[in-house]
């Protein structure tokens, strides 16, 4: 009986069901075709015609040997912070699951506190705990541990260490999501089937976090490819990423230039995302616990 | 079993000698509650052993106790002789079998049931036949490549009973099982559990709230209410002389009249409603004497309908209600002083109709007859 009128109910309204759907759709869909898919078509049409029609940008960069450097720096950079990120971040996130609730939420909450903080303000504070008049040389120096203070600022290591504070955040937050939502009765089931710790982590708890993992470092990976105002502070302008060159180029007027080498950011950032998704693939994983 | 067993035969699922689990005074409190308190427990070898109880008896947390998933503040859990008290839940080599079935989403039911195996380090031949020896035992062969999602609940709680047994444990231990089933299917692998446990002869522990379950499968039930026993017996004890009121409520329905102990001829007598008279089970006498109120508890289906006054123990009572309910009829009945009176009675005998005069007999014999506690009626 019921479920006859259930049944007719919902037949009687797919078409008024996606016409609301459209509606809610729509203000979204009109800001992404106006302020990302428009603009992006321009830049291709700019790399491919200014100044003149013809792929003499792409030609142009792909035959300079400075690109290949700034290419390899910015993927180094970018997985040298995901791994970083991964890493520092695994642990954080793994110990707030095992806190109560009311905790948990605090270290959430702490863990993310950077984010409230404005970036400039944030990587203007690592100048001056890097810099050669800075905390850690004036300490090293007032311990007699140094003569010379040593380079910390304005170079990769010290664009490392900004991308991985600033990245932190979300690779945990993502990794906290994921871990909390693995069912403790699985990790329970292995220890009394007979597994080591090492067994359950190795064959039950990482593969159920994998989608996590994946995400996390997605996230991570992207986010840092193109990362402009990070290395363009703590870098020095001595290490060039594809964004810093990008800028250098519109500085220059070389819209061309700027446009192609966006392009191929664009390219390689979605050829590492294709990698990666598929060499873990996310879909072979169930997240959680079974069914119920 | 004889000399022409051949070598290849798989080891695991054999019939083997479960073993012998004491509790001994087990405590347990979470924060400020006493979930666990002073508990003592024996399951003898073999033992299919049921803790029924409300939730928040404690009923769980003895069955993590015993299987090291949680360690007690205090007391000690003995199996096969052994101190098992802080050993790790890896260690005790028990099978564990959650309500959830737990079962690792990312394999399929072939890995699910070899996973025991593999950390044991067994070959891989062996491997693949004790597998299949067990999926077939909870008949699920030919499905050991599906993944856990794809089964029913049934299904999936098979595998994880077939997962639990795989590699031939001593005890076996059951948190409700089949609690999110369906009344058939858990009819029906209640009895597939208690025919692998029969065949097998590992010890079983098996916790539920439901007291259906608890008779239909045990040797021996423990009524569990605020962390305590409060009886201990083989299924038909429990239900026809429960020791107190809580545990008669809570194994079936039962229809309570007050009664009083008067002293007569031969010693005492309890003294009902309209004049009955009922013996007085040796076990109450010692402790009480005249003017002393009991209850008396009298199941639905003791009880025999009449429509003429015959018989004694007997109450006059009216029709309210009728219920069909297959195999038996449920009658709603009000007696002379107010109180509800609820029969069950074989639907091969005709019901009597709603808003008739009928007359209530039992033998008196099977009258529960149960101590009030003090201040209470």
């Amino acid at each position: 009986m019921s479920r006859g009128g259930w049944r007719r109910r919902t037949r009687r309204r797919p078409y008024r069901d996606s016409l609301v759907g459209l509606a809610l759709l729509l203000p979204c869909l009109v800001v992404v075709l106006l302020f990302f898919a428009y603009p992006l078509i321009g830049v291709f049409v700019r790399s491919v015609s200014d100044p003149a029609p013809g792929i003499s940008n792409y030609v142009e960069i792909f035959s300079s040997r400075a690109f290949r450097n700034i290419l390899r720096l910015t993927v180094e950079v970018s997985l040298l912070t995901t791994v970083g990120c991964l890493v520092l971040g695994f642990p954080v996130a793994w110990y707030i699951t095992t806190l109560e609730k009311r905790r948990a939420q605090l270290f959430l909450v702490l863990s993310t506190a950077p984010l409230w903080v404005a970036i400039l303000a944030r990587l203007y504070a690592w100048t001056v705990i890097l810099g050669r008049r800075g905390l850690i040389n004036d300490s090293l120096a007032a311990m007699g541990l140094v003569q010379e203070p040593l380079d910390l600022l304005f170079n990769t290591r010290a664009i490392l260490i900004g991308m991985i504070h600033v990245m932190l955040p979300f690779m945990i937050l993502v990794l906290y999501s994921s871990m909390s939502g693995v069912d403790e009765s699985l990790v329970e089931s292995a220890d009394s089937l007979g597994a080591r710790p090492r067994q359950t982590f190795v064959r039950i708890y990482l593969p159920l976090i994998s989608p996590g993992l994946i995400a996390g470092s997605l996230l991570v990976l992207i986010m840092s490819m193109g990362f402009f105002i990070l290395p363009a502070v703590l870098g020095g302008g001595g290490d060039i990423t594809i964004p810093i060159y990008v800028q250098t180029q519109i500085r220059l007027f070389k819209w061309g230039i700027a446009s192609a080498m966006s392009m191929i950011l664009l390219i390689v950032t979605l050829a590492l995302f294709a990698l990666l998704t598929k060499v873990f693939d996310p879909k072979s994983v169930v997240v959680g616990g079974s069914r119920r | 079993m004889s000399e022409s067993t051949p070598s290849t035969e798989s080891r695991s699922l054999q019939p083997s000698t479960g073993a012998r689990i004491e509790i001994r005074g087990v405590r347990h409190s979470f924060g400020d509650v006493l979930v666990l308190d002073e508990f003592d427990l024996t399951v003898e070898p073999g033992e299919f052993l049921t803790l029924l109880g409300p939730s928040g008896s404690g009923k769980t947390t003895l069955l993590r106790i015993v299987g090291g998933l949680t360690i007690p503040d205090e007391g000690s859990v003995i199996v096969g002789g052994v101190d098992m008290t802080l050993l790790p839940a890896r260690e005790r080599g028990m099978g564990f079998v959650f309500q959830n079935y737990a079962l690792f989403p990312h394999m399929t039911v072939q890995d699910n049931v070899a996973f025991p195996l593999q950390i044991r380090g067994i070959s891989s031949d062996q491997i693949d036949r004790d597998v299949e020896r067990a999926l077939e035992l909870v008949n699920l062969q030919g499905l050991g490549s599906r993944l856990p999602r794809e089964l029913s609940g049934g299904q999936q709680q098979r595998v994880s009973l077939a997962r639990a047994l795989v590699f031939n444990p001593t005890v076996v231990l059951m948190d409700e099982p089949l609690g999110s089933l369906d009344k058939r299917l858990r009819q029906y692998l209640q009895n597939s559990i208690r025919l692998l446990q029969k065949e097998i002869g590992f010890t079983a522990v098996y916790v539920t709230h439901d007291q259906e379950e608890a008779f239909a499968m045990s040797d021996r039930i423990v009524v569990m209410h605020g962390g305590t026993v409060r009886q201990l017996g083989v299924p038909e004890t429990v239900y026809r002389s429960p020791t107190e009121h809580f545990v008669a409520d809570f194994v079936g329905d039962i229809n309570e009249i007050e009664g009083v102990l008067r002293e007569s001829g031969h010693g005492l007598i309890i003294e009902i409603a309209e004049g009955n008279t009922l013996v007085v089970p040796p076990y109450v006498s010692r402790s009480l004497g005249e003017g002393d109120r009991v209850l008396c508890g009298i199941r639905p289906e003791m009880v025999v309908i009449q429509e003429e006054p015959m018989g004694s123990p007997r109450l006059q009572a009216t029709v309210e209600l009728v219920s069909f309910h297959g195999n038996s009829y449920r009658i709603l009945s009000r007696l002379r002083d107010g109180r509800r009176f609820i029969v069950e009675s074989s639907s091969s005998l005709a019901a009597p109709a709603e808003g008739s005069t009928v007359w209530l007999h039992w033998d008196e014999e099977q009258t529960i007859v149960l101590i009030p506690p003090d201040g209470q009626p």
